[in-house]
This record gives structure tokens, sequence and C-alpha cells, in this order.
């Protein structure tokens, strides 16, 4: 379904320079993004994927720096890939939005307090180049209308009239406005109600499908990540440690993080009595351990963990994790045979 | 069928007075108007409590002085206060406020006793402008570049630019406001001879006739020049500092950020993310420092001998002329919650979080 790679991230690393030292926040990070696809980033606070979507639109805070690793945009229109790290500020400025847009995490701090909603969008539409101000509102109008908005209201009112779920979507309208090929969603849904995550999920779906823009988006909500992603890239201590399609991730972990998330989220069907949470904490991104950074953790864990760091390995189909003893990890779920098939055509 | 329709319609017509109404009551023009008026009115009638009513109170001073030092009865002496105050003593306490206020709306101030048989208000009214006139432009001046002076600080925070001007800033907000005068005189007139100091005396060339020349108005200009650095001097770190805090506050901001993420040129940041919104809180300290600087103008006014009303105030005080006095206590008072009213109108300009209850 999904051949042609539009984000391209190789061997990533991105370090904050700190009193102690430097904390290695994102560590040789690699994976594709297709076109129409969504991946979901998924990890515990302070794994690094925060840091990993800055990085993709080099937005992070000064005290960080990208020590190694590509970005690659390969546009629709078959132009020689765009080197995101290698970009003028100039032609960062013109990247970003028009190709690889952002809807933050905080939606209620994103948008100008003393700027109307309109004179926000047209200054984004204006920075890049769209200077048909009827236009311009014609089209937010309808992508207010999609994310379901009353569209005449939100676009003449100021933030601070809106609610914080409005104030999500239409920084998600925001977000869609120069049609980009890549959006990038920073804990989306955290701040919001569960209807509103709803309503969020729900449209999402619709304007992707409609649209056709990769999704990534960033969460350490899993049900959501089941609910809208193709594919789940966990990441623990700043380095990916499995890889894979969204069912075979969930059912079948092959890394026994991964494995520690799915079972420290409640589901329906699942009792009380299962909800196991992850021993221990994080470790130290300044001064990392030897080895498996998750072995401390880790009821796998043996002597070899200890002295030998794994290596992100392809085990099944597109599936990959970095484990030892990835095969020895109880299967979760068969899987159902009628989603495979809706993920893998 | 016609009486549903009649008896509905008086409620809809004062249902809708009533919305018009909560929305005028409502709106922020219109509270900060009556605000100013209450505030006005409380510094009349303290300003009358403490001049007609307080145990040695300055008429009963100024009859005591008249008896004794004119040798006028106490019945003369009395009504002769009571011509240059324009109240008449005689009569109850309450007609005597209306009386007074009755003045005060006809611009009636009572009669300066220094300057013989010259209205309290033609006095203000010569002097009062230049005050305005040097300490709003001081006050404009350190404003805007505080602003701009911080925010280069913030951008470039613990670069040796911050640093060095942190260090200036704090020294120059620290001298008393007593001692920037003599130094500007001692460096600019005495070391430098930049400026005729010794010479400018007044507001302006006394050779030059008032009127739109450009030779009056350069003259002007250079008259305000050392009262105007002045007040420039001693606000401007604070300015900057305060504007460096808020500065680097709102760079904090997700939606400066999010600005980034746009695209948005670097400059519309600069203007319409940063630096708006980090100027908010200045305006409200603004609007608080107006009355502390007018206040602060007799001395520098003195210093220069720039003939505003803060020499003139000095000089009333020294000849105890209470009706000059209080002449221009009420016009400071004036002056300084109209600024306020004003610093506060735009801030809700500035603010549309403020504008409550303002529908468009």
């Amino acid at each position: 379904m999904f051949h042609q790679p539009v984000l391209s991230i190789q061997n990533l690393s991105v370090e904050y320079a700190a009193r102690r030292g430097k904390v290695k926040a994102v560590r040789n990070v690699s994976f594709d993004v297709f076109r129409g696809e969504t991946v979901a980033v998924i990890g515990e606070s302070g794994c690094g994927k925060t840091t990993l979507a800055l990085a993709l639109v080099r937005l992070l805070p000064r005290a960080a720096k990208i020590t190694s690793g590509k970005i690659l945009f390969q546009s629709s229109d078959h132009s020689a890939p765009i080197d995101v790290l290698r970009l003028t500020q100039r032609q960062l400025r013109a990247f970003r939005w028009r190709n690889c847009a952002m809807v933050f995490q905080s939606a209620l701090n994103a948008l100008n307090p003393v700027l109307r909603i309109s004179a926000q969008v047209q200054e984004t539409a204006r920075a890049h180049g769209e200077h048909d101000t009827k236009q311009v509102e014609e089209r937010a109008l309808w992508l207010f209308r999609q994310v379901r908005l009353d569209p005449k209201r939100v676009y003449h009112a100021y933030p601070h009239e809106l609610s914080g779920g409005m104030r999500q979507r239409v920084l998600l309208a925001l977000g869609l406005l120069l049609d980009p090929q890549v959006i990038i969603l920073d804990e989306p849904t955290t701040a919001l109600d569960v209807l509103t995550q709803r309503t969020i999920i729900e449209v999402l779906k619709r304007l992707r499908d409609e649209m056709g823009f990769a999704l990534i988006f960033i969460s350490h909500d899993l049900s959501m990540a089941a609910e809208l992603a193709h594919r789940i890239v966990t990441m623990y201590a700043g380095e990916v440690v499995e890889i894979g399609q969204v069912n075979d991730v969930f059912y079948r972990p092959k890394h026994p993080y991964t494995l520690g998330l799915m079972r420290a989220v409640p589901n329906l069907s699942g009792g009380r009595a299962e909800l196991v949470s992850i021993q221990g904490s994080p470790p130290d991104l300044i001064d990392l351990p030897r080895g498996c950074t998750f072995a401390p953790r880790c009821g796998y864990a043996q002597a070899i963990c200890r002295e030998q760091t794994p290596l992100l390995e392809m085990h099944e189909t597109d599936h990959a994790s970095a484990c030892h003893f990835w095969n020895q990890l109880p299967v979760l779920r068969e899987l159902p045979a009628a989603s495979s098939q809706e993920i893998g055509s | 069928m016609v009486d549903t329709t009649l008896s509905n319609a008086p409620p809809n017509i004062i249902e809708a007075l009533r919305v018009r109404l909560e929305r005028t009551f409502k709106s922020y023009l219109f509270r900060s108007i009556v605000q100013a008026l209450f505030t006005v009115w409380l510094v009349l009638t303290v300003t009358f409590v403490l001049i007609r009513m307080m145990p040695g109170n300055p008429v009963d001073i100024l009859v005591d002085r008249l008896v004794s030092e004119q040798g006028l009865t106490r019945e003369e002496a009395l009504a002769q206060a009571a011509a240059m105050f324009s109240v008449n003593f005689n009569a109850p306490i309450h007609e005597q406020y209306f009386q007074y206020l009755g003045n005060l709306l006809r611009g009636d101030l009572g009669i300066s006793i220094s300057s013989t048989n010259t209205p309290v208000i033609e006095i203000i009214a010569r002097f009062l402008p230049w005050t305005l006139f040097s300490v709003g432009l001081g006050l404009l001046i350190s404003f805007v570049l505080g602003l701009l002076i911080g925010m280069a600080m913030a951008y470039w925070r613990n670069s040796i630019f911050d640093v060095a001007v942190s260090t200036i800033a704090s020294f120059l907000s620290s001298i008393p406001n007593y001692l920037l005068p003599i130094i500007l005189i001692y460096l600019i007139g005495v070391q430098w001879k930049l400026l005729p100091v010794a010479r400018m005396r007044g507001t302006y060339d006394p050779k030059l006739t008032p009127g739109f020349t450009p030779e009056f108005i350069a003259s002007v200009m250079l008259y305000a020049i050392l009262p105007v650095l002045t007040y420039v001097l001693s606000q401007i770190g604070h300015w900057a500092l305060s504007m460096k805090n808020s500065t680097l506050s709102v760079l904090g901001e997700e939606y400066v950020n999010a600005a980034h993420a746009r695209g948005l040129p670097q400059r519309r940041i600069l203007v319409a993310y940063v630096g708006r919104n980090a100027s908010l809180p200045l305006f409200t300290q603004l609007a608080l420092s107006i009355g502390s600087v007018v206040g602060g103008a007799i001395i520098i006014e003195l210093f220069f001998m720039y003939q505003g009303i803060g020499i003139r105030l000095f000089e009333a005080i020294g000849a105890r002329d209470y009706p000059l006095m209080q002449g221009i206590f009420l016009m400071i008072t004036l002056s300084t919650v109209l600024a306020n009213l004003l610093a506060d109108l735009l801030y809700s300009q500035l603010d549309p979080r403020v504008r409550l209850g303002e529908s468009k």
C-alpha cells in the first residue's frame, strides 16, 4: 500500500547540553514514513519522542544539537529529495508548514493570544506566498467545517474565546491550510476530554484518507495509536526499540518494553488484575548503562543483556526489535485475520 | 392572537434595553471612565477636607497670618481668604463643599496669594503644559528605547551586550533622581561644554515669540533636552530590565515556537508575537509610573530652572500660597488620572482578553 517514503530519518542523534554533561535524548533513530501512512511514536515521558518531532522541523531549543544523521524529505512532485538538516534558514522557513506541519502539544497555548484566528490564518498563508486573502479565507472556512467547527464564528474569534478542544481543532485546520505532505502531531489529545478526543480522532482519520497526508503522531495513548496508526515505533531511552505494523506490535510485541506498555494499559476485555506496571524508571540519558538500556527494568534480562547492546534487527516481515530474547516473549493475542489483511494489502 | 402579540412586545423591548444596558455597563471603556471619575471625585473631596476641615488647616493659617501681619480684623481676613479660595466660609459646611465643587467645574480654582490677583487656573494653564510635555516626552523615549533594548537583551541573553547593558541599567536605576541633574549639569555643561547650561533658564529662548516656527520649536527642544534626558536616564534602566524579563518568558511560550513552525518571517514573529505580548505587562507599569514621574518633576525642574508646574509648586510651598498649591495638586492628580485612563484604554486595544463583555 505504501511504497514511497515521504520522510526518511537516518541515524538521527540529538544531544542536549546540560550542566552534568550531554543528554543523549535521541540516539541513532532511523525509520521511514511512507506517503499517506500514519506512524505512531510511543513511549513513556522523557524517551525522546518530542525531541525527535522537534528535530524533524528543526525547532529544537538552543541547548540541543543534532549530532548525526539525515532527514530526507521526498516531495510528491518527484523533485530531488530535500535534506532538511542542510536547509538554509530561508529554505527552512519555506519547508516548514508548506511541506511539513506540526501541531503542538499544548494547543491551549499555541495560538497568539492578541491576534484573531483570521489574522493567524492569513499571516501563515502570506508567509508561504499565498496572497489571495479571499481564497485563503475560503480554504480556512472549509477546513474549519471539516474539523467540525462553526467556521464563521471561529474565523473571527480570538483564541481566548475558544475552548481547548476548539483550539486544538483550529490548529489542526491551520496545519492543513497549505496541504502539507507530512503532518506531525505531538500529543494531540492529551489535554482534552474523552469526547473531544474522539472527535479529533474521527476527523483525523477522515481527513487523512481524503487528503492523503502522512501523519506522524507522538503519543503515550496506546488506544489512540492502535486506532489511527498503520505502524508503531516504540522508543525507549532515546532509541527505537521496536518498529512494525500496528497489529504485529500490539498483539505480538517483540520487545519487552512494548510488552510492558501493553500490559500497563487497561482494556475493557481484560480485568483489573492483568495490569502490570513496568518496574523502575528510565536510565540516566547522560550516563547510559552498558548493554541493553532496558535490561535493569526487564523481566527477561540475562547476563548477555548487561554486556552486549542488542541491535534493531528485522525478525519478521516489517517487524524489527532490539532484544536478545525477542522470540521468548509471549503472544498477547492471535492476530485477527481481517485486520492483518487491511494493513498488509 | 392580538392579545399575545401585544403582551409579548413590551418584554421584548425591555429585554433588548436590558441587554443593551448590561453591555454598556460591562464594557471596558465605560468601567474605565467611571473608575477615573470616581478617583477624581475622591481626590477633590479629600483636598477639600484637608484644606478646610482639618485642624490647623491652610484657611485658618492664612486668616491668622492676615490678622497678625496686615493688621486686619478677623472678619476682613476671613473675607479676603474667602475671595482667594472662592468659597464663602460663613456658609454651612455642605454648602461650602458644593460651592467648591461648582467652582472647580467652572475652572475657578481661586486666586494666587503670592502673585497678586492672578487666578490660579491661569498660572496652571501657563506652566502645566511644559511639565506634561517634558515628562511625557521623557517617559515616551525611555519607554520605547527601554522596550527595544530589553528585547535585544533577551534575544542575546548572556552575551556581552546583555551583561554590559544589565549592569548599566541597574546602575542608572539606582542613582537617586536628585543626583542625576547635578551629574548632567557637571558633565554636559561644565566638563564637555555641550550646552550653555547657565543661560538655559526657562522653557525656550526668551528672545523668540512663541509660534509654530522652526526656530521656536528648535528652541523648545533644546531647552527641554536636559530635563528630558534626566527622565529618560532615570527610567530607561527599569523599562529595559522589565522588558528583558517579560520577553524571556514570552520566548518560552508555545505560540512563539508554533509561529516558527508555521514558517512565519522572523520580523513578523519579533513584532507581532514576541514584542506585542511581552510589552503588555509594561503598559500597566507605564500607567502607574506616570504619577510618580510628574511628582518627581519638582526637583528636576528646579535643578534646570525649567519653568514648569514643578517650580511653581515649589514656590507656592515656600510662599504658603495655599490656593495655588491646591490647584496644582488637583491638576497633577487630574493629569495622572487622565494618563492612567489613556494607558488603560490603550492596553485594552492591545490585549483583546481585557475587553470583557464587549461584543463585536
